[in-house]
Order: structure tokens, then sequence, then C-alpha cells
């Protein structure tokens, strides 16, 4: 059976000989060259591209006046806690977009043609 | 290594529970802080759920994957899957934008409403996701729990204690059901997973035994499925827990579990078990005659508009059992453009049920008879209603006459002429109910001038552009219909890759 592990238990048991399956299976056809058909979350990360960070960037500041302003007109003592709520929210909500971008670069759903120079290559 | 493909493909959901639990905190730790001053956060929350809701929009439309099994085919993600889920997100939020007002004004203090409402959202994305009996269930329970909970919000309201107790209980109830037909399935079969039963049905067509096992579990699972869509004969709990549960509660009953529910179904009645879909058949076929007419004859009686709304909604659910029940991908076609176009005229008649308030202690429509106020105060909105009500009585050219139309036209093809024929008889009849709002808002004359409390500015935006697309459906409704159409092709053409794989 498959015995599910976090990403970063999972990387550091493999030496160990863990038996380790993979638990989902994508059945895209990518459109541009593959080069991990299963990225792991160390893999995805290390790829992320300026643009990525500046999506994480860019979603987290304007998250923040946006809860500056969000419904704390009676509550100005929450203007701050909501501005930082709002931050968080961006924060991972840029990060997971940034995530979807790099993993789907990678599993060639789109435009990849950096990562083949560099990747593909090396390997 | 395991947990890789997953964070990609269930991104949005990952990224739902994990803002839910933050939110959590945050609620708990600001509410409980002297320094704060205590704060009230419901409008506050409902804000930042908007700002949740638009990046879970953002997550799921713009997946690079399209077609993935995760988590040991418990969930899968399709182009299907991704349609849906982005209708519920976009009817969410809508119903939090219009609750925002109604919660200031109603003195509905408890912030966790907003993450109760979340959270009942990540179970449907679950629920549309799920490709295994099990997850179909954990899914279905999650989403109930929430929707038991604030169906009883107010607690200082009789009605909504009572409204919340029985739909727990009856809700319960149904999911025991629900649960004892996906048992007899796997009892049967040995399987949960409904890729692995298509293909096994396909190889046993003619073994009795199973095939006779799997129709007894089959009653059981519709029986519990229905029950949450509130069709007839399971509809007995909407009216009261829609007239009991706060306002903007009801209009999220209204609309968005209903979507999940029916995705659940064309899951289970096309991808699952279409070998045996003939003996399903009868019953979506009586099961919606049944609720067109029950909610025809049902709302014509009734004085308050909640409970209006509640039997238009059973009896529109009848319409899309119809579309249903016909066995063919026109038929589930029909059925979807018919729910794309429901859930804006279902937010759009809440909107107005929650916009209009009296200046004068604060008093919101409750009967029928109070919206002859409009006359005079608000003729504007009047217009709005009466264009909402005609769409949703099927008057040409607004859109719900073309929802209604394609259904009528894939009934016939499916040679259901008897069905067709009572909808027709009922669809005229029900305008009566209809057109006696209208009647209502224009022709009956109040002399007395009722100040009202002004349409705020995000209800009025929201009235403005559903309203113009019902009425430029007619000039323009390819980008809706071939959508939808594209959309469920990608479910049938799945379907066939998981069989031949």
């Amino acid at each position: 059976g498959y015995f599910p592990l976090s990403p970063w238990v999972g990387e550091r048991l493999l030496p160990l000989g863990a038996v380790v399956g993979e638990m989902g299976v994508s059945k895209d056809i990518p459109k541009y060259p593959c080069i991990y058909p299963n990225p792991s979350f160390t893999e995805v990360t290390k790829n992320f591209r300026t643009d990525d960070y500046k999506i994480i960037a860019m979603a987290t500041l304007a998250s923040m006046p946006y809860g500056y302003i969000a419904g704390t007109s009676r509550l100005p003592q929450m203007r701050v806690p909501s501005m930082v709520m709002a931050g968080i929210i961006g924060l991972h909500g840029g990060f997971f977009i940034a995530y979807q971008q790099s993993g789907g670069r990678l599993m060639g759903r789109l435009a990849n043609d950096n990562e083949v120079k560099e990747l593909m290559t090396s390997k | 290594m395991s947990f890789k493909v997953e964070l990609i493909a269930m991104a949005p959901e990952i990224f739902l529970i994990s803002i839910i639990q933050y939110l959590i905190i945050y609620g708990v730790i600001c509410t409980t802080s002297s320094y704060l001053n205590y704060p009230i956060l419901v409008n506050n929350l409902s804000w930042l759920s908007l700002q949740v809701l638009f990046f879970l929009g953002l997550l799921t439309s713009y997946n690079p994957l399209t077609y993935t099994l995760t988590f040991n085919d418990l969930l899968i993600l399709d182009e299907f899957s991704i349609f849906i889920k982005t209708i519920i997100i976009i009817t969410t939020a809508c119903t939090i934008l219009i609750s925002v007002k109604y919660n200031h004004f109603e003195r509905i203090n408890a912030f966790e409403s907003i993450i109760l409402l979340l959270l009942a959202v990540t179970g449907i994305l679950l629920l549309i996701s799920s490709f295994n009996l099990i997850s179909i269930y954990l899914a279905i329970e999650l989403q109930s729990f929430c929707l038991y909970i604030l169906a009883a919000l107010n607690r200082t309201s009789e009605f909504s204690t009572e409204a919340g107790l029985k739909y727990f209980v009856l809700g319960a109830f149904s999911s025991g059901l629900l649960l004892f037909g996906l048992s007899l399935v796997y009892g049967f079969t040995g399987i949960l997973n409904l890729g692995d039963l298509f293909q096994f049905l396909c190889v046993n067509p003619y073994n009795l035994h199973i095939i006779n096992g799997i129709n007894l579990a089959s009653l059981f699972i519709l029986t519990g499925l229905l029950f949450k869509l509130s069709a007839v004969p399971f509809h007995l709990w909407a009216p009261d827990i829609y007239e009991g549960a706060p306002t903007t509660i009801t209009a999220f009953f209204a609309s968005v579990p209903k979507i999940g529910i029916l995705a659940l179904l064309t899951r289970f009645a096309y991808l699952g078990f279409y070998d045996i879909f003939f003996s399903w058949q009868e019953l979506f076929v009586i099961s919606a005659i049944c609720s067109i007419l029950l909610g025809t004859f049902g709302a014509l009686m009734q004085l308050k508009l909640k409970r209006l709304l509640a039997y238009s909604a059973i009896g529109h659910m009848g319409f899309m059992l119809m579309g249903f029940s016909c066995g063919c991908f026109e038929g589930i076609h029909a059925t979807f453009v018919y729910i794309v176009l429901y859930m804006m005229m279902a937010v759009l008649s809440f909107t107005f049920l929650l916009g209009i308030y009296r200046k004068k202690r604060l008093t919101r429509l409750n009967y029928l008879k109070d919206l002859t106020i409009l006359t005079n105060s608000n003729p504007l909105i009047g217009l709005s209603i009466a264009l909402t009500f005609f769409s949703m009585a099927g008057i040409p050219p607004l859109a719900g006459f073309f929802s209604k139309m394609f259904l009528f036209i894939v009934a016939i093809q499916s040679s259901m002429y008897t069905i067709a024929i009572i909808v027709v008889i009922t669809s005229v009849i029900s305008c009566f109910y209809y057109i006696r709002v209208i009647k209502l808002v224009f022709f009956d004359a109040n002399y007395l001038w009722v100040t009202l409390v002004r349409f705020d500015r995000e209800k009025s935006i929201l009235v403005s552009v559903i309203t113009t697309f019902l009425l430029c459906f007619a000039i323009y409704p390819l980008p809706i219909v071939y959508g939808v159409q594209n959309i469920l092709y990608f479910l049938v053409r799945n379907q066939f890759d998981l069989f031949y794989t």
C-alpha cells in the first residue's frame, strides 16, 4: 500500500530504503517537453522564477491595503490586524499560484523554455 | 515521496483549509482581546472571505492540470470539476456579498458563521472532486454538518433553532440511508472507486445477483441524494428550514449545495452506474414530475416570500431532474445550462429579499403583500424584481425561457412526451404566482409612502449585472451554451479514457 508522507519527511527517508509510492497520477498530455512528470515540493520550489516571486510579492502587497479597509470602518482598532490577516491570505494565495505555475512548467503543461534549457540539458 | 502532484492539483482545497485555520485563530484572538475592545468581526471576516474566494477562484480556474487522479484515486480533477467549482465560488461570493448589511441589521454577531460557510464550501469542492464512495460520504458530511449549524445560527430565534434541529435530524437520517446504499455497493462488488465500478458493471451486465444488489443500493443512494436536493418526496424539510434559517443562509442553501449534489449525481449516474441508468430513470422521472407539481401548487398558496421561494426551488429542482432523467448527453447539457441560469436568478431573488428594509424599525419584507410598498418607494427595484420573476416564470425573451425550452426540447427528443406535457402545463400554472408578485408591486396601489433603507452599492451592482445578463442572454447565449457543452464533452471523454485504461 501507499504510505503518505509529508514532502520533507519523504525525501529524507528515501536513502533509508523507504518504499513510497505515488498517490497522484496526472493523465494530462503535456503540451511542452515534460521535465518531471511528478515533481516534488523541493523541485517545484527550487524552480521558482523571478516572475513567481513577483506574483507572491504582488499578491501580498495588494492584499494589505484591502485588508486595512475591509469592514473596518466601524472598527478602527482592527485596521492593522485585518491588514496583517489579509497579507497572510495574499501570501498564501500568491505562493499557491506560483507553485501551480512552477509545477505546471515542470510537468510540461505551461511554456517552459527556460526550464528545458537549464534542467534537461544538465540531465 | 508521495505528496507531489496533489499540491498542484488540489491547491485550491489545501489553500482554503489552511486559510480557514488562520481565520479561526484570527477570529478567536481578536474577539477575545480586551486590548482591541472585543470587536465584532462578522463584517471584517465577510470581506476577508471574499478575498479568500478571489484567490480560490484564481487557483481553480488557472490550474495547469486538467485531468488528474489524486490521493490514490480518492479525488479527481477534470474540466467538469473545475467548471462546477468556479460556479460555486462565484455563487458563494455573491451570497457573502449580499449578507454583509443583513448581518449588521439582524445583529448576527458570530464570526463563526463565515468560517462555517467556508468549511461548507470546502466540503462541496471536495464532493465535486470525489471519485471514491468513501470520499463522497465524508465530503457530504463535512458540508452537511456546517449547514446544520448555520441553519440554527440565529440563537435568539425559536424558528432558527427549530430549523437547525429539523435539518440535523432529517439530514442525519438521509445520510444514514446514503451510507447504507454505499456500503451495499461495496458489499456486492468489493469496489469503492467510481471508475472501477463503471468497468466492473460493463463487464458483468448479466450477473443478476450483482445487478439486483446494485439496484437496491442505488435506491438508498438516490434517496439520500434526493433528500439533499429537496426533491419530492423528500422535500418536506425545505420550506420550514428555508423560512426558519437566517435569510443569507437560506440564500446559500437554495443555491450552492444543490450544484455540488447535482455534479455528484452526474458522476454517479453517467459514470459509475450508467449501465443500470435505466432502472434509475423511473425514480428520476417520478421525482421530477412530483417536484414540479408540488413546487407549482405548493407555491400558489404561499403568503410568505421565503416559503414561496422554497417551493419555487423545489419546482426548479424538478426541472433539473427532468433534464437529468433523459439519459443522454443533451439531457445533462440542458440541465447544466439550467443550473447556471437558475443560480443567477436565485441569487437575485434573495438579493431583493435581503436588500429591502423599511427605515422605521428596520423591518424587512416577510409577506408578499409587503411588496406593495415598492410602487412608490423604489419602482426601479420593482422593475428588477419584475424582470427576475418573469425570467423564473419562463417568459421570453428572458434567460429563464431559453433554459426551460432546452429542457423541453431534450425531453421530446428522448420520447418523454408525458413529462414534457405535464411540465408545460405546470409552467403555465406557475406563472400565476410569479406574476402575482409583479401585480403586487405595480398594480396593487399602496397610498402609504414608506421610506426604505437605501439599497447598498454592492447589491446594486450585483442586481444590475445579473439583470442585464438575463435580458441579454437571448441576444448572445453561445458562451454559456457552448461552454457547458465543451465541459461536459470532457466528462464523457474522460469516462471512456478511464474505461480503456
